[in-house]
């Protein structure tokens, strides 16, 4: 019945929230402090003072001293003057990103435009009008909350997503990134063996804290070795190189992670076998086209990717034995020479019509296997 | 008016504070203060033939002096202030005892303004 009265009217016709910071004023002539800061309380700003930059910086530094949204600077000052002060702002990593507005006299334009070179955000004249006060101070305190949000924006989705992709959404660019493309990857895709029957006799608690621990250690490998993380699903982690950020070595790098992951999970797994759970992981690695961008539906999506590569390293990571790396042909022939595999036969793999002939990367111990140390150069 | 005060300077600076001549007594006394500073000041850095002080007082001074309507003594000011920028400094002596005269009548002038309208 009354569907249209109050609600979505209320949030239309609400004025737009006036902006009001705390806006420090920088002048050496108490008349000019006292001025703007009547007027900028009339405003509704809140203002504090100080006569020189010296004694600005003092105060700016003080931790007692709530942050400081604008500040208006005079040029002309005993002590530190406005050049010396705007320096020794934009040098301060903590300060620098305070906006910056130059009190200038009509007669001192040459300032200004050294001032605006050396990041000041704007100027003001020194014959004071309140509506050009109120303006100026407004869009400068417009832009700090602006990239204050996408600061924040940008931390938050980092928290959420791999970092490259966190950078890839609040790219320019990332818009058509995230609508699609097909582009030559190398998937990594790891799970564990026996984590069936671990998670059926440990305690979910103890599940839980195993997962937590190596989701940590392998988190930080993936960061490292610069991966996309596509996801953690339970025991499964899968890992794209060369999008969106472009490596020529992204094959190579997919065999680092994976020997890396195997290496660091010794020392895991070497705990959970005191307990009695013998963990291992499986790792599966290909290298191939695959269309990457954004999969899902609105209000879900993630950043994935389609195509036989992916398939096949989830395919291989199955087929691996505890404690080995399994690797496509294609990958195969991309990673360096140097880099030691095996054969590890040909096989029939579920979805795929044909044999597929897989290579293992042995361990320096030898592990699973690792019966010879041959092969650079057979590739075909 | 050809008086030391420009009136419409000075009725921008009431419309400024919204027309609360209180604080505008208040600015003014401000100016007329920091202006007695700056002049000494000037007389001193003459004697010391400190230039440099001679400069930032002049800046000072003409800032101070265009806001509350002293246009000519703010003139003045900047006369010094450029002159010295450019290495003129002859007539300086000259200019300063012009520009404490300035000051003199500006004060005047203000303080007068501010009689006429008191028992209103």
């Amino acid at each position: 019945m009354s569907l249209d009265s109050a609600g979505p009217d209320a949030a239309v016709t609400a004025p737009a929230a006036v902006l009001s910071g705390r806006v420090l004023v920088v002048d050496d002539t108490a008349f000019n402090r006292q001025l703007l800061i009547r007027l900028l309380t009339t405003i509704g700003h809140e203002p504090l003072e100080a006569p020189d930059g010296a004694a600005a910086l003092t105060l700016l530094r003080d931790p007692a001293t709530a942050p400081v949204d604008v500040i208006l600077l005079d040029i002309v000052m005993p002590v530190m003057d406005g050049y010396e002060t705007l320096a020794a702002l934009k040098a301060d990593a903590l300060l620098r990103h305070i906006p910056v507005i130059v009190i200038s006299g009509v007669d001192e334009l040459d300032s200004v435009v050294r001032c605006i070179d050396m990041g000041a955000a704007d100027y003001l004249p020194k014959t004071i009008d309140p509506a050009i006060l109120r303006a100026r101070i407004s869009s400068s305190l417009g832009q700090k909350r602006l990239l204050e949000t996408i600061d924040r924006q940008r931390a938050q989705l980092a928290r959420f997503l791999s970092p490259q992709v966190a950078a890839l959404v609040s790219s320019p660019d990332g818009e058509a990134m995230l609508a699609g493309h097909r582009r030559e990857i190398t998937a990594m895709f790891c799970d564990l063996r026996n984590f069936t029957s671990f998670s059926e006799t440990a305690e979910p608690e103890e599940v839980l804290g195993f997962l937590r621990l190596y989701h940590a250690t392998l988190g930080a490998l993936v960061v490292a070795h610069e991966g996309t993380l596509e996801h953690f699903a339970g025991d499964g982690i899968m890992v794209f190189f060369n999008d969106p950020v472009l490596q020529t070595d992204h094959a190579a790098r997919a065999v680092r992670l994976a020997v890396d992951i195997r290496e660091r999970f010794k020392d895991l797994a070497a705990e959970w076998r005191r307990l009695g759970h013998v963990l291992e992981v499986g790792i599966g690695i290909a290298t191939g086209y695959a269309t990457m961008g954004r999969i899902g539906f609105e209000g879900r999506y993630d950043y994935g990717g389609v195509g036989n590569a992916i398939i096949l390293a989830s395919r291989l990571s199955g087929e691996a034995v505890a404690g080995e790396i399994l690797i496509a042909q294609r990958t195969r022939a991309a990673i360096d020479v140097e880099t030691i595999a095996v054969e590890a036969g040909e096989r029939k793999l579920k979805g795929f019509s044909r044999p597929m002939q897989t290579w293992s990367v042995p361990a320096a111990d030898g592990a699973p296997g690792a019966t010879t140390a041959a092969t650079a150069g057979d590739a075909p | 008016m050809s008086g030391p005060i420009d009136e419409a300077t000075f009725d921008r600076l009431v419309e400024m504070t919204g027309g609360e001549l209180d604080f505008v007594d208040e600015l003014v006394d401000t100016y007329l203060e920091e202006a007695d500073g700056q002049v000494t000041a000037l007389r001193a850095a003459l004697e010391r033939d400190d230039q440099e002080a001679l400069i930032r007082a002049a800046h000072s001074l003409k800032s101070g002096s265009l806001n509350v309507g002293a246009l000519e003594l703010g003139e003045a000011c900047r006369g010094l202030e450029e002159g010295l920028r450019q290495g003129r400094i002859a007539d300086a002596q000259e200019l300063v005892t012009d520009i404490a005269a300035g000051f003199a009548e500006a004060r005047t002038a203000l303080l007068g303004e501010r009689e006429r309208r008191a028992p209103l």
